[in-house]
């Protein structure tokens, strides 16, 4: 169609230019093409500053025009496309000009599952996220989700290079079942986001209804990431760099009390419980004034691991260019981050410190095998190394050693020369120890992703048709090599009569020892999909998707279970497969009703023969009321847009936690007491009629711009059944007598809740306009079925409750006396309790405080709303973004070692709160003062306290925050000078990120609330960052 | 244009289709051809070897009942080595369930381990998995298929009599598997009555008990044959005809009320004396058999002066010096032929005495074996056990005169039965005993011989073992022996546990045929009518109290010990005879896993556990001979606090057994 009229153009053109001749000057010419090749006909090439002189590119884009004289300026348009001015120097006739498609608002297109959809006909929700606003230099785009994106909930335990990536959910967790996360997929195929390099990102799109995901079948129910590259664009050689620095600190650290503090708490503690005091008189002096380091030490652990603070440093190179046979876009990505470790210079010759280095490679180029079909090939390669010290492959020994390490308890050193260790087993060992001594361990990881497309017009066939293939091939390897040693470590007590220290061995020095483990994991993934779109009479277009793809992935180790890597067995080790077909069909009519149908069709090599495939059918349906004349101009003038939508529809999840359940597996045992020879039995017994957990999900949304298009609005309202989650039985009656637990659909549990933004642009004058922005994102939910044992009182239950939901004991303060003791309920954890502990409420009334009186209490650590909100402003070459980030609605037990004082005997630092805000009885303290019933901490317990430390709502905290995520101040340059030098564009900036939080944890950061400072702080960066087009 | 646009769909048609065909969708996840020659439950039946393996397989869910006492490493299945008036250890804790459940410490929360409930289900499951498809096999002869479905029977019915000794009445299920997808309704039981499970135990035992061979070959001494079939049957009427099960639990309050939600008793509230004809006649038929007796060792005659005991000749039994065995002792060495029983001498296929046994686990050795054996010593024999042990002429312990009772140190040291030595410095007290109690008890001044030591310590072999506080087996303050006593029952005299020796293997019996004629003896004597049942061969026997076979059975057990026998007289009474009765289980089966169950049966455990815990004086020293040797009330360790409580005659399910199943009542007093 649009070839016939450039056709008709073209001779139009002609038509009109005849009357102009030749004029002597600079002669241009060259070819003018779309942005992906195509050879533009019919483009009217005129000289602005003598409109009569012009001609029109050719049937073959060709285009010529002598006589021009220097500084001129010439106008390429043509209808549909962007008008492109371009000066006039000299002579040239192998010029490329890239015309730009115009897009009109209607037409805008979003990525959505295997297609483009116009926007406008978008009836399912999906959050297309402006890739714009993914631009802070975060080292993972996981980061930067949360508050920005409407629809995700995330949270982020890490701030260790290499581990500081976000866990997020779309629309909160909405099963119990063994996968909870989104599927992922990058270019169609799934992959990992956490090492996409966030520059190469063209499109990020997140899919969260049945309507939007019900075409993924059975991977689908988690709702999906669509993340698309960016591809090359015909022209010019285009470069883009990227550079940037940052700084980075941990702006809160749990604060620890002194070794003479600590000392005299820990007297307290056992004191105030009739025992004996830990330390004498004299200790306490020696604690205080520091004359004996080596019996009396007083050391800051993480003062003696930590630097102040570390850096990072970021490049991105890319390059885009290309004509009319071939395009491309090639990228090179670069990430080093160093971690706060402080390690000893003139130890070790290597680094011990926490280290994590990506490179990321990424070619995206596309060739015209004709004039309707174009092969993609798109390769990406991320190498990943890491650094960690010897003992372990994190940091995280470090981080409990010194969040379990007092000051009192060694010394960095003895004065002697030796290395202390408390005793022989890893966690004695002090963090000096295990940063310096350990050796070292480094990780590498290849990741290569090939991706190979075609890409078919059939208009020849019928007009809108079109046909892709995909394959993709992805492997990924990984060597971890520690080289662990270990020196000898020693302890005293006390000195020896001569004086010397009466050291006594606590382990011996290992020799260095050598270890190697490899993994590799190989993915193949093929998809056929033929898309048709088409406008008949105008106003009825008709959208149609026919898709299939399989997949096939093995790896050699079973990651099934994240948190239990386990060897393969001949099970595990068959290739995890998938299959499936799915269909789209939808009709608009005059961009005003909306009508739409999904279908997947998805198999799984999970499940028996006969129960692999399933259907998962979704329909949805969109009105826009604002194509009506009478409705923008007679009853809401003030609305400019407005659409409603609704959609519901099945999508499945077929994560499960286990390879076959369905599959009987015997084994050898042995025949105990008889002696008899082998045994064989059931080592799996396998559970009949096993199927994927089904979601069944509803959506409605309004979509709506206001007041001359200042306001722009989105708001969704979701709620997800879950059905058939699959259970491990562990609550059958033990009669069943099965070998092992069977698997069972048995689970329902359903989510709800609304996620939406609003934003406002406000233009000021010609050269500054602001945008503010917000978005919120509730997702409650409720277990609805669970398969549990018998529960004495309903509130036991995990049924009616939210999904981990924070449980405890019902706390009414602390014990005032002993009668008070006297006159309460027995509580039965400990033999007796005291004045100063705490005190709990007997919830069922049967006389005695135990298990059965722990009650579901709020919220849990998961939050139930996140939210955000922003502002950008710009003025001329400036341009100012502030980005808030919340959550709220969700709590945590503060508690465990670290938490609670003197847990673990002499095992755990003290925090500061605790000397500053805990219960003392009169008989300690001397004055009845110190009885404070409002005190922050029981009375202190030498070691576990089974009635205080335990969940309750003493315990319990809200872990709702505010913070300031990221403010971005920019300049952009852009002046004659900049060009001289070929470059046509830079931008400096400055960022901030993580710069405040406003909460309630305030020891550490709220989101690391339950670690109890046992973790890499959540990081506050500082970068300055440089943009450079050339 | 027109051939080129066919042209194109023909060749897309082709792609696609192709493309879709390139692996048609079942094929492409078929995981067949990775699975297909696994084995499943289907083709385990077609094979007769994984046949007898899925067998074997269910046996490996039968309890070890070997292992007594537990460890933090290794648990006890039953509580009932340790809970029973035999013995203390210093710990009551959850890897002791014996000692934490007679100090009250056990509740359904906390079972300290003892938690096989599920297990033997499992085994259960199995049975009735077999028994439903192993009829069609076609790889099997016909005695193989016999002989499978006899252990079959005899393992479901092992299995439940498990469950019943320990927890009372159970659920008896369906004897098809549950599908694994049944709702917990349908797989949730209410327990049955205890003599439904009684009825079903022995139904199914009879079943076995005439498919079973009445030999094994002697590479399989352990699997169960037609007599092992017949002694469990044996075994749980005389428990059903026991006063707590025939009636006695209507005088016990906990137990009196207990009904099942349609009224009727768990538990047999009236006494029917009938039931110990039953009792009885399941007894004789082992013995009509002919296949079994009493374990002896001809008389060890040397110049060496090494050899038997001479046997005690005042007793008053004549036959006992001069007929030989079973009629008198003249020809056996008692010692050896009790102690081989227990110590590994003998292989059980040459134990005629044996009627099911199983390899003996060495996880109890240490708490035997004194430190220097590299043991802990710390098993505890009671003085109230000790006492129990008649002197060598058959006169009760507490007849004996002051000075056989004093601690005074005998003076000369012997040896006999080749390789028991005593030491001079053995506590008259300890002389002059029965020669079980050298078989069974480890005393101070003891010698442990460990003739297989191949160290050069010079202090293991013949080591003598003392008590005393700073004596030469005191371990550390948790691995104390509290009454200077312990059980040399399963020590060989060649063993030590030092590292690098080897102990010999020992055979633990869990039926042997003393406790046949012991059971037949108690039976009769309890009979006041006349029962007409069944023997051996089908054919009718008629049982009547008849104290002349009461002398002649018992009499074989006394004999086998060296000791004087019973006299008609004896037998005539009832009540002397039934104390008599008691004595010799006590004695004859000392650590044998009998006494948990028969203080309950009996009704006396109330009376056993409230008795204070008597020992020596351990914590004195050597030079204190004679306050050592004084016993004295040990209630030091909260593990000596013994209590009794009605709740205690059965043990508690756990709670998260209760709570899975909805219609599992707890058994009565637990909470």
């Amino acid at each position: 169609m649009n070839k016939y009229i450039k056709f008709v153009l073209f001779f139009v053109a002609v038509f009109y230019q005849l009357p102009i001749y030749a004029q002597s000057g600079l002669t241009v010419g060259g070819i003018v093409m779309s942005e992906n090749g195509e050879t533009q006909i019919g483009v009217s090439v005129m000289v602005k500053e003598s409109p009569s002189k012009g001609v029109v590119s050719d049937l073959d884009g060709h285009f010529k025009l002598s006589g021009v004289k220097a500084n001129q300026t010439l106008v390429f348009s043509l209808i549909g496309y962007d008008k492109i001015e371009m000066k006039v120097v000299k002579s040239d006739e192998k010029l490329r000009i890239v015309m730009k498609e115009r897009v009109n608002e209607l037409d805008e297109a979003i990525v959505v599952g295997h297609s483009r959809q116009r926007k406008i006909s978008v009836t399912g929700a999906i959050t297309n996220v402006d890739v714009k606003e993914l631009k802070a230099p975060a080292t993972s785009i996981t980061n930067m989700l949360g508050g920005r994106v409407p629809g995700i909930i995330t949270s982020q335990s890490s701030g260790e290079p290499g581990k500081d990536f976000s866990q997020f959910w779309i629309r909160g967790i909405s099963t119990f079942g063994a996968g909870s996360s989104a599927l992922v997929l990058i270019d169609g195929v799934s992959g990992d986001l956490n090492t996409l390099d966030t520059e190469d990102i063209e499109s990020f799109s997140i899919l969260k209804d049945a309507s939007a995901t019900a075409v993924y079948g059975t991977r689908g129910a988690n709702g999906v990431v669509l993340v698309t590259t960016k591809k090359g664009v015909a022209g010019k050689l285009s470069v883009s760099l990227k550079t940037n620095f940052g700084v980075t600190w941990s702006p809160r650290t749990p604060n620890y009390v002194d070794g003479n503090t600590y000392a005299a708490l820990a007297n307290e503690a056992t004191m105030s419980r009739g025992g004996d005091p830990v330390y004498s008189a004299v200790d306490l002096a020696l604690f205080k004034n520091g004359l004996d380091p080596d019996l009396h030490p007083n050391v800051n652990w993480r003062d003696v691991i930590l630097k102040n603070a570390s850096t990072k440093q970021q490049y991105h190179l890319s390059l885009s260019g290309g004509a009319q046979v071939a395009r491309y876009y090639i990228s090179l990505g670069v990430l080093n981050q160093e971690a706060l470790f402080k390690q000893d210079q003139g130890i070790n010759k290597y680094s011990t410190n926490v280290n994590y280095k990506q490179y990321n490679f990424r070619a995206n180029v596309d060739v015209n095998l004709s004039k309707t079909s174009i092969l993609t090939l798109g390769l990406e390669d991320i190498m990943v190394t890491q650094n960690y010290p010897g003992y372990g492959n994190s940091s995280q020994s470090l981080w409990d050693a010194q969040a379990s390490l007092t000051p009192v308890t060694v010394p960095i050193i003895y004065t002697s020369g030796q290395l202390p260790a408390y005793g022989p087993t890893n966690d004695q060992i002090s963090p000096y120890v295990l940063l310096n001594y350990s050796g070292f361990q480094k990780f590498y990881k290849n990741t290569t992703n090939l991706n190979l497309q075609f890409q078919q017009d059939l208009s020849m066939i019928t007009k809108g048709l079109n046909f892709t293939a995909l394959f993709n091939m992805n492997a990924n390897s990984e060597l971890t090599t520690t080289r662990y040693k270990s020196p000898a470590l020693y302890y005293a007590k006390t000195r020896k009569r001569d004086g010397t220290l009466a050291l006594e061995k606590k382990r011996d020095g290992a020799d260095p020892l050598f270890l190697v483990d490899t993994y590799v994991d190989r993915k193949y993934y093929f998809e056929a999909h033929a898309n048709y779109e088409r406008v008949f009479d105008k106003v009825h277009r008709v959208t149609g998707l026919v898709h299939y793809y399989q997949e096939d992935y093995i790896s050699s180790y079973d990651r099934s279970i994240p948190w239990n890597t386990k060897p393969l067995t001949d099970l595990t080790a068959i290739p995890k497969r998938y299959m499936g077909f799915s269909s789209r069909f939808a009709y608009a009519y005059n961009d005003t009703y909306f009508a739409e149908a999904n279908l997947g069709y998805t198999g799984s090599e999970a499940f028996e023969k006969g129960k692999k495939f399933g259907f998962f059918p979704a329909v949805s349906a969109g009105w826009v009321p604002t194509q009506y004349k009478f409705f923008t101009e007679d009853l809401f003038p003030f609305i400019d847009f407005l659409k409603l939508k609704g959609s519901y529809g099945q999508v499945g999840n077929d994560k499960m936690s286990t390879r076959f359940p369905y599959l009987t597996v015997m084994g050898v045992t042995g025949s105990g007491i008889w002696d008899s020879g082998n045994g064989y039995s059931e080592t799996q017994v396998g559970s009949s009629n096993l199927r994927w957990e089904t979601s069944t999900k509803t959506n409605f949304g309004i979509e709506a711009k206001f007041i001359k298009n200042k306001f722009d609005m989105a708001i969704d309202f979701f709620k997800d059944v879950r059905s058939g989650i699959y259970l491990q039985r562990a609550s059958t009656p033990e009669e069943m007598g099965l070998v092992t637990l069977p698997f069972a659909n048995v689970g329902k549990m359903k989510s709800w809740g609304v996620d939406g933004h609003i934003a406002f642009t406000q233009t000021i004058n010609k050269d500054a306009y602001f945008v503010l922005r917000a978005n919120l994102t509730q997702s409650k939910n409720q277990v609805v079925d669970y398969e549990e044992a018998i529960v004495r009182y309903p509130y036991l239950s995990t049924k009616g409750y939210q999904w981990e939901v924070s449980r405890g004991l019902i706390a009414l303060g602390l014990f005032k006396d002993e009668a008070d003791v006297q006159n309460s309920p027995k509580q039965t954890f400990t033999n007796s309790v005291l004045p100063g502990d705490i005190k709990y409420k007997d919830v069922n009334g049967d006389g005695i405080i135990n298990d059965y009186d722990v009650v579901p209490l709020d919220y849990s650590k998961t939050p139930q709303i996140q939210y955000g909100f922003a502002t950008e402003f710009n003025y001329k070459h400036w341009n100012l973004s502030v980005l808030f980030e919340g959550v709220s609605r969700v709590s945590y037990f503060s508690g465990g070692t670290g938490y609670y004082p003197f847990a673990g005997r002499e095992v755990g630092n003290i925090l500061d709160i605790v000397a500053a805000d805990h219960w003392t009885s009169r008989e300690y303290s001397g004055t009845a003062a110190t009885e404070n019933p409002n005190a922050k901490f029981p009375r202190l317990t030498y070691g576990a306290n089974a009635n205080n430390n335990r969940k309750s709502t003493f315990w319990l905290n809200d872990a709702s925050y505010l913070r300031l995520k990221n403010v971005q101040l920019s300049y952009q340059m852009d002046g004659a000078f900049l060009k001289r030098v070929g470059i046509k564009s830079a931008t400096f900036s400055i960022i901030g990120e993580n710069l405040h939080v406003w909460d309630k944890v305030k020891t550490v950061d709220p989101e690391q609330a339950n670690d109890n400072g046992a973790v890499y702080p959540k990081q506050r960066v500082i970068t300055i960052q440089m943009n450079m087009q050339f | 244009m027109k051939i080129n646009k066919w042209k194109c769909i023909k060749w897309f048609s082709v792609l696609f289709v192709s493309a879709l065909a390139f692996t048609s969708c079942e094929s492409y996840l078929d995981i067949d051809k990775y699975v297909y020659d696994k084995l499943t439950i289907d083709s385990v039946f077609t094979q007769r070897t994984r046949i007898l393996q899925y067998i074997n397989g269910t046996a490996a869910y039968l309890p070890d009942e070997s292992q007594l006492i537990g460890d933090w490493y290794y648990k006890s299945k039953s509580p009932s080595g340790l809970g029973t008036d035999e013995a203390i250890v210093p710990w009551a804790d959850d890897s002791h369930a014996g000692s934490l459940l007679y100090v009250d410490g056990i509740t359904p929360q906390n079972i300290a381990n003892v938690n096989p409930y599920a297990d033997y289900y499992k085994g259960i499951r199995k049975t009735n998995i077999i028994l439903a498809r192993i009829g069609t096999s076609t790889d099997l002869t016909e005695t193989e298929r016999q002989d499978y479905i006899g252990r079959t029977y005899f393992l479901r019915a092992y299995f439940y009599y498990s469950l019943v000794r320990l927890y009372g009445p159970v659920p008896i299920l369906p004897e098809t598997a549950f599908e694994t997808d049944a709702t917990v309704d349908e797989v949730s039981f209410e327990r049955n009555s205890w003599d439904e499970c009684v009825e079903y135990i022995c139904s199914d035992m009879e079943k076995a008990a005439k498919l079973l061979p009445t030999s094994r070959p002697i590479a399989f001494p352990n699997l169960p044959t037609r007599g092992s079939a017949y002694a469990l049957i044996a075994r749980m009427r005389l428990y059903s005809a026991s006063p707590l099960f025939n009636g006695g639990a209507s005088t016990v309050e906990e137990l009196s009320g207990w009904k099942r939600p349609d009224g009727t008793n768990f538990i047999s509230q009236t006494n029917d004396p009938a039931r110990w004809g039953i009792a009885a006649a399941a007894f004789r038929r082992i013995i009509d058999m002919g296949k079994y007796k009493l374990n002896t060792w001809a008389k060890i005659v040397n110049s060496k002066g090494s050899g038997t005991l001479p046997l005690p000749t005042t007793s008053g039994d004549v036959n006992l010096t001069t007929k030989v065995f079973p009629d008198g002792a003249m020809d056996i060495d008692p010692y050896k032929s009790y102690k081989s029983l227990f110590d590994g001498s003998l292989r059980p296929e040459v134990n005629e005495e044996y009627i099911l046994c199983n390899t003996r686990s060495g996880n109890d050795d240490s708490y035997y074996y004194p430190t220097k054996h590299s043991g802990k010593s710390s098993y505890a024999v009671t003085t109230d056990m000790i006492e129990q042990y008649r002197m060598a002429d058959g006169r009760q312990y507490k007849d004996a005169t002051a000075e056989e009772k004093s601690s005074n140190p005998v003076g000369s040291g012997t040896i006999f039965s080749e390789d028991y030595i005593l030491n001079a410095d053995r506590a008259k007290m300890d002389d002059n005993r029965e020669p079980r109690f050298y078989a069974s008890i480890g005393f101070n001044y003891c010698v442990w011989p460990a003739t297989s030591y191949t160290g050069t310590d010079n202090g293991v072999k013949n080591f003598v073992c003392s008590y005393y506080k700073g004596g030469t087996s005191t371990g550390d303050q948790d691995h104390t022996n509290y009454t200077g006593y312990t059980s040399r029952k399963y020590v060989h005299q060649e063993d030590n546990l030092l590292y690098g020796n080897v102990n010999k293997q020992k055979f633990y019996p869990t039926f042997r045929y003393a406790e046949v004629l012991l059971g037949y003896v108690e039976a009769m004597n309890e009979m006041t009518g006349t029962y007409t049942g069944t023997n051996v061969n089908g054919e009718s026997v008629t049982i009547t109290r008849d104290p002349e076979q009461i002398v002649k059975y018992f009499n074989q057990i006394r004999y086998r010990a060296g000791l004087p026998g019973i006299t008609l007289a004896d037998a005539l009474n009832v009540a002397t005879m039934r104390d008599i009765i008691k004595q010799e289980w006590r004695v004859e089966f000392f650590n044998e896993d009998h006494r948990y169950y028969d203080l309950r049966r009996w009704m006396d455990a109330k009376n056993a556990y409230t008795k204070p815990v008597m020992g020596l004086d351990v914590s004195q020293k050597e030079t204190a001979r004679a306050l050592f040797y004084t016993p004295r009330v040990w209630n030091t360790l909260p593990s000596m606090k013994r209590t009794w409580k009605d709740k205690m005659y059965f043990f508690p399910f756990s709670q998260s057994t209760i709570d899975k199943n909805g219609r599992l009542v707890q058994n009565p007093g637990w909470k």
